[in-house]
């Protein structure tokens, strides 16, 4: 058992001491001052966030007419669309990048937003998905049944018996998908053009050359994010069935 | 219950993400990878087998290798590390199992960028006593440690159904410690293993970030020749090539995990 309790000691040592040390760095005054000031970074953080936003938000609706169409149909198609969503999840990131940078160019789409927007779009869609489709599993469709029986019109049944099961699903999802895609880097780099950047392409860009204080402020301002957003999730999901992933 | 041409609205988002999405830009980089490159780094339609050809060169093959290799050691250290963590787990009290969980996974909500660069501080710092930042351990050592919960998590979910009692049961019949790991632990265990290790391999075959900036430009992994490729050398049908073949061996790798999946479907 003493060499379990070392092993494990062992690993939190590794995965925490570069989070003790960017934390460190970064807890000063002039890289903090210095990251206030750099405009470019802040903007591509904006861009990140639009982007970000607007694709997990498609992905999701669209994950969630794919979940009901996946339960409503044979075992078979279900099978055969299960695989086809699993895809894109096993291939190494780059190969899918390049792949869609391709075929941006030999269908004639010049890169640039579209192209980053649809990228980020169809490697959400799958996780997107996914989420929704373990909800829809589980609906509790007697209460759609109800709702027909009291007389209510197709969009008054979506409204008060199918969405109010939806929305905390479709919170998940949307909020898995904007963390994937606020870190995606690979992609980002080829499907955008020239004039595009994300923040992860910002912070490359910056670990490339020469490395400034104002990168560690920026990790220690992202790593806190990322801990709230655990903070947020733990409180809207307290209920979460997994604890391996809150 | 419903009509099947309101069902065929509802999949009609997942085809067309299928056909302009996933089968679209794999057909292209297929059909790049027979053409040639002209002069000028375009994509002339002459269909021939050079890329290939020049892909299976000693130089190229010694690449294709040397980072099949790399994934491979680090899938190996990954589950290394991740197995016995896995155990111990299993372990703890609940508590103190959310606990080190928790603690685990939290440096890998934070940004991948934001690790890279953790780990590259933390390399310098030369923890072990020797050269790390740089090197081709110190790429190999910073991949486990970004890929550990694809390895931790499945291996975890397996290990903990193993029931205690054919452990005990084991014990009781006089296996030594070795012989319950081997004959008991390690069979029970075994599609989790095969699980993390393809969750950890496939991932670390294409790895860019890593090699590129803790190693420095050193270690030229497949991730760096792919980019090279196709934005640099622009020579697209080599690029492609290899691109398929690192799909083909992906494929292959998937099969297994798609066919567990389906499987568990199917009952339903």
């Amino acid at each position: 058992m003493i060499v379990f309790h070392f092993i494990a000691f062992l690993t939190l040592v590794f995965l925490w001491s570069p989070m003790i040390l960017i934390v460190n760095k970064g807890f000063s005054w002039t890289a903090v001052e210095a990251l206030l000031r750099r405009d470019d970074i802040w903007h591509a953080f904006s861009n990140s966030l639009v982007l970000g936003l607007g694709a997990s938000v498609t992905a999701t609706v669209m994950g969630t007419f794919t979940a009901f169409s996946m339960s409503f149909s044979s075992s078979k198609t279900r099978v055969r669309m299960l695989r086809g969503l699993s895809f894109p999840m096993l291939l190494p990131e780059i190969s899918l990048g390049l792949a869609q940078m391709a075929w941006f160019m030999s269908v004639g789409l010049s890169l640039g937003w579209t192209t980053l927007f649809f990228g980020h779009f169809v490697f959400l869609f799958s996780y997107a998905t996914w989420i929704m489709k373990l909800r829809v599993d589980s609906l509790d469709w007697s209460l759609v049944d109800a709702a027909r029986d009291l007389g209510a019109s197709d969009m008054e049944t979506f409204k008060s018996a199918l969405l109010p099961q939806l929305m905390p699903a479709f919170g998940a999802s949307v909020f898995t998908c904007f963390a994937l895609s606020l870190d995606d880097f690979l992609i980002s780099f080829f499907v955008k053009g020239m004039n595009q950047t994300t923040l992860p392409i910002q912070v490359y860009g910056m670990l490339k050359l020469r490395i400034q204080p104002e990168i560690y402020a920026l990790s220690l301002f992202l790593f806190c994010i990322s801990l709230a957003g655990i903070l947020i999730a733990k409180v809207c999901y307290p209920s979460a069935k997994s604890k391996l992933d809150f | 219950m419903v009509r099947r041409s309101r069902n065929a609205l509802l999949s009609l988002p997942f085809y067309l993400w299928l056909a302009l999405g996933l089968i679209g830009p794999i057909a292209i980089i297929v059909v790049t990878s027979f053409l040639t490159r002209s002069p000028f780094g375009q994509v002339e339609w002459t269909f021939t087998l050079d890329a290939y050809r020049t892909l299976f060169d000693y130089l190229y093959l010694n690449l294709f290798m040397r980072s099949l290799g790399l994934a491979a050691g680090n899938t190996a250290l990954t589950i290394a590390i991740a197995y016995p963590v896995a155990y111990y787990l299993t372990k703890l009290s609940p508590t103190k199992r959310t606990w080190l969980l928790t603690l685990i996974l939290i440096p890998f909500w934070t940004s991948f960028l934001v690790r890279v660069l953790g780990f590259m501080e933390f390399l310098r710092l030369e923890p072990l006593g020797i050269k790390l930042l740089y090197t081709y351990f110190g790429v190999l050592l910073s991949m486990c440690c970004n890929y550990l919960p694809f390895a931790l998590l499945p291996l975890y979910a397996e290990v903990s159904k193993i029931p205690r009692s054919v452990i005990e049961a084991a014990q009781d019949l006089g296996a030594t410690r070795w012989q319950i790991f081997t004959r008991v632990f390690l069979p029970l265990s075994k599609r989790g293993l095969i699980v993390a290790s393809m969750l950890v391999f496939i991932p670390s075959l294409g790895e860019f970030l890593i090699p590129d900036l803790v190693g420095g430009g050193r270690v030229y992994g497949l991730g760096s020749f792919l980019q090279n490729q196709f934005l640099s050398a622009r020579n697209w049908p080599l690029g492609s090539a290899t691109l398929s073949l690192m799909l083909i061996i992906t494929f292959i790798a998937a099969k297994f995990f798609l066919n567990h999946e389906s499987e568990n479907e199917a009952m339903r």
